[in-house]
Order: structure tokens, then sequence, then C-alpha cells
């Protein structure tokens, strides 16, 4: 085995990573993976294929304990993509200025009919929107 | 230090975060500000350097919290509120520390950018949140409010952490350094810096410093640098994704990405210089020759700028003193602690560009 012939492999379960629903084979292809990576002849390619397959449980490991954990309420979801949306890195400086200005007004809205436990998480995503908005009126100007 | 007052802690804010991070110095100017009370902002740190906190979401609490000093079995509503108010000071510090020779106020350009700032907020509630525990250790208020430590704070910035987690994540097990010490090294540099930082994690753990001559270092690291950075500037996409699981699975995947990407330029790289030309191989040995007799040291110089040296002007007079001499250096702090090479988990030793190792905590 060598490490292109692994890597051809890791990159269709890499795919899989990105599907709406984690597909039921996934442990069975990481198996797979990690057979494939012991079977790695150079020990820095193997010790690279083992670093990737450990990578691929990492993120499987995030989705299950997302899962386990209680869902964001829609205030949570709502103030995060508002706050990617008021990021955006489009537009003039003084485009960008107002649509952060915007988002801080809209999170503060967001986060009073929020629930108690995520309020402060909520507008603690405010801070960023500032620094974004302060750091582009130079260019603003 | 102990802190017993509010006055106290804001005078300490900057100097505890530094002992917590071993960063070398905070940029933080003194002063304390409020934020604006018509936007709904907990903290901010100005391009100034200034530290700003809202007066009803953090700066009440912090007082309510001393004036109920030592007081037992607060109800958890209350504790939450304190450790809330705490992990935005804690947050705001850590967005102010800073490398030797740098400042915050040097990454503002760069914050204009998706992908650095991502990384600058993911890689700050990723240190800030781990590690408050250890800062309010350090300011000693556990004493003042009994039960804090263990009180719920909820982290945010949820959509970034789980990608800076899964990129000091894949950096660190590739560079043979824990992945908190990744965190670490990339909250003490400003967002200008983290992912060159980064980079050169994966650079001095590898290969490359036997092959490549020090003159062609800094091209070799700002490449494992723009490898990284794309995964990041596709956060802005996590907009479309419908919930939690989603949206925190696809932040990882954007991590692991990027550090994959700088894994896999690390081996592009060694490939490259493992088999030069004959012609380049006689070039690239003189180059090596001539560095190591000139005794050049070819690592770029770090950005100059300083503070402006402002001082306090908002602060009453006594801890205006305390702060000025905090900068001035002339009250040596015994809790820092120089990381040994082991700690650092890097090859280097000798010379070394490396901007946090020094104890030194302010200017």
């Amino acid at each position: 085995m060598d490490y292109e012939q692994f890597r051809v492999e890791h990159d269709k379960v890499w795919a899989l990573l990105g599907e709406a629903t984690l597909p039921q084979s996934l442990p069975n292809d990481i198996a797979r993976l990690k057979e494939m990576a012991a079977a790695i002849n150079d020990p820095a390619d193997r010790r690279d294929a083992d670093n990737m397959v450990a990578m691929i449980e990492s993120i499987v490991d995030e989705s299950l304990s997302a899962k386990d954990e209680e869902p964001w309420s829609d205030a949570m979801n709502e103030a995060i993509r508002v706050h990617l949306e008021a990021s955006d890195d489009s537009g003039t400086p003084a485009e960008r200025i107002a649509r952060a200005r915007a988002g801080i007004q809209a999170i503060g809205r967001i986060a009073d009919r929020a629930p108690e436990h995520e309020r402060n998480a909520i507008i603690e995503m405010n801070g960023s929107l500032l620094m974004l908005a302060e750091a582009l009126e130079p260019d603003a100007e | 230090m102990k802190v017993t007052t509010y006055r106290e802690l804001m005078a300490e804010q900057a100097r505890a975060a530094v002992r917590v991070s071993g960063a070398h110095h905070s940029s933080w100017n003194g002063k304390v500000g409020a934020t604006d009370p018509n936007e709904k902002i907990r903290g901010s740190v100005g391009w100034d350097h200034t530290i700003n906190y809202s007066d009803e979401l953090v700066t009440v609490p912090l007082k309510d919290m001393f004036e109920n000093s030592r007081v037992y079995n607060q109800d958890p509503a209350t504790l939450r509120s304190y450790r809330e108010a705490v992990k935005t000071v804690h947050h705001e510090n850590t967005h102010a520390l800073a490398a030797e020779g740098t400042e915050h106020v040097d990454g503002q350009a760069a914050y204009q950018n998706s992908a650095e700032r991502a990384l600058e907020e993911g890689i700050t509630e990723v240190h800030s949140y781990d590690n408050l525990n250890e800062y309010i250790d350090e300011l000693g208020l556990e004493e003042i409010a009994p039960g804090i430590k263990s009180a719920e704070a909820q982290p945010s910035y949820d959509h970034y952490t789980p990608a800076a987690r899964r990129f000091t994540e894949g950096i660190g097990r590739n560079a043979g350094v824990e992945p908190s010490e990744v965190v670490r090294r990339l909250a003490v540099v400003n967002p200008a810096e983290k992912f060159r930082t980064a980079a050169e994690v994966l650079y001095e753990n590898s290969d490359l410093p036997g092959k490549i001559p020090e003159q062609e270092r800094e091209a070799a690291i700002g490449r494992i640098e723009a490898a990284m950075k794309p995964s990041f500037s596709d956060l802005e996409n996590l907009k479309t994704e419908p919930d939690k699981e989603k949206m925190r699975r696809q932040s990882a995947i954007a991590g692991a990405r990027g550090a994959q990407a700088g894994v896999d330029e690390v081996k592009a790289l060694s490939r490259e210089w493992s088999q030069p030309a004959p012609e380049t191989r006689v070039e690239r040995g003189v180059a090596t020759e001539q560095d190591r007799s000139n005794g050049q040291a070819p690592q770029e110089s770090a950005p100059q700028q300083t503070a402006d040296g402002a001082q306090p002007q908002e602060l009453p007079p006594d801890l205006a003193a305390a702060v000025h001499a905090s900068r001035s250096g002339s009250e040596p702090l015994s809790s820092a602690s120089r990381l040994s090479e082991d700690q650092m988990g890097s090859r280097r030793s000798g010379t070394d560009s490396s901007p946090e190792r020094s104890p030194e905590i302010q200017r």
C-alpha cells in the first residue's frame, strides 16, 4: 500500500463527512481506512495517514457531541446567520460598516427574545462586528 | 495577583491574561471605557487599544460581585452572570495579547478579511473559554465569588470554534505539539500573525529546516500560510446550514481542511527540496554556507509599530499609577514562567523569533 492509494480512498470517505446526514457506513469506512493506513510501508506516510483518519474521527465526534447537546434555540440559529451575513467581506468599506452596524442592532433584538442561557453568548458575537466596523473606518473616510 | 476590588480587577485584567497565556505583552493602553448603550455589545478592544465593556452586562455584574464579596451559596443565575462577565473580560484581554515588537493594531487590516477574522475569534474564544478557571485563579476570584469556577457560562462563536479546534488539532498532531499549546501560540499573536504562526509550527516540526536554506524559509512558510487560509474564508458559507449539528460539523471540516492544506504544502515543499537540479543544489549549498559565514539571521523582522504610549486617562490616580508601573516594568511578576523547549514542542533552539517565549508581560 502506498500513500497515494490511501489518499484516494481517504478522499472518498472525507467527502461523506459533508453529506446532509452522516452515512451509516461511516464506522466501517473508517475501520477500512485504518487498515489501509497501517499497511503503508513508509513510516512518515503511515503517520500522516494515521493522522488523517484520526481527524475524520474527530469530525464524527464533533457531530455526535452536537447531536447529544441541547439544540440551539431559533434565536441562536438566527443570530449566527445574521452574524455571518453582517461579517460578509463584499462591498465597499462604507457598505461593510453599515452592514456590520445593522447586524449589531439585529443581534441585539434577537438576544432580547433568546432563552436566558444563550443570551450572553449571542450578544458576545457583536464584539467582533464592532471590531470589524472600526477596522474598516479608516478605509471608509 | 489576587484582586479584592473592581478597580484592582480592571488594573490587573491584562497582566493576568498575559500570565495565563505566557504572551509577551498586552497591547491594552490602560484605558477602560463603556460600550455604546444603544448597541448591545458586552465588550470590545478598540484599535487604539482601549478596552470597552457594557455597563449593564459586564461592569454592573462585576461591581456586584465585589459588593457581595465572600458571600457563599449565591444562586446559580447570579454566579453565571459573574462568570459570564469575567469570561468577557478574559476574551477581550486575549484579543489584546501581542508578540514582541508587535501590537494588536498591527492586525487591523487583516481583521477585515473573513479568514483571519474567523480564526481570530475562534482562537480567542477557545483560549479564553478553556482557560477561564486559570484566569479566575490568577485573579483570586473564587475567593470573592465562591462557586464562580463551577458556574455555567455558555461558550460563544460556536460557528467558528469547531474550525479553530480542529485546525489546531490537525496542526498539533502533525507537528507533535499539544493542540492546546497550538491554541496558546495563536492566541498570543495579533490577527495578522495567527496563520503565519500556525505555518511556523508546521514548518519547524517538519523535515523542512534541514532541507531549505534560511533565506528561503520565509517564502516557504508564506506558502504554507497561504494554503491554509481559503478554508477559513469558506466559513462564510455556513449561513446556509440549517442547525447546530450541521453548522458545527461543517465548521470542523473547514478547520481540518485548513490544517491538511498546510500539511500537504509541507509535503510538497519537502519533495521540491529533496531532488534539486544539480546546478540548483550547488547554489543552495553556497547560499547556506554564506549565511553561516555571515551570521545572517534572514528571518523576517516583525512589524515595529509601537503603541502611542497613551497613559490612562479615565482611571483614578492610584489605578493609573499602578498601570504605569506595570507598563514600565517596575513590577515584575513572579508567576510568569518561561516554557521549556519540550513544552513548546519545537525543534528550534538558539536564536528564536518565536514571539511568545519571553516571560516579560508589559513593556
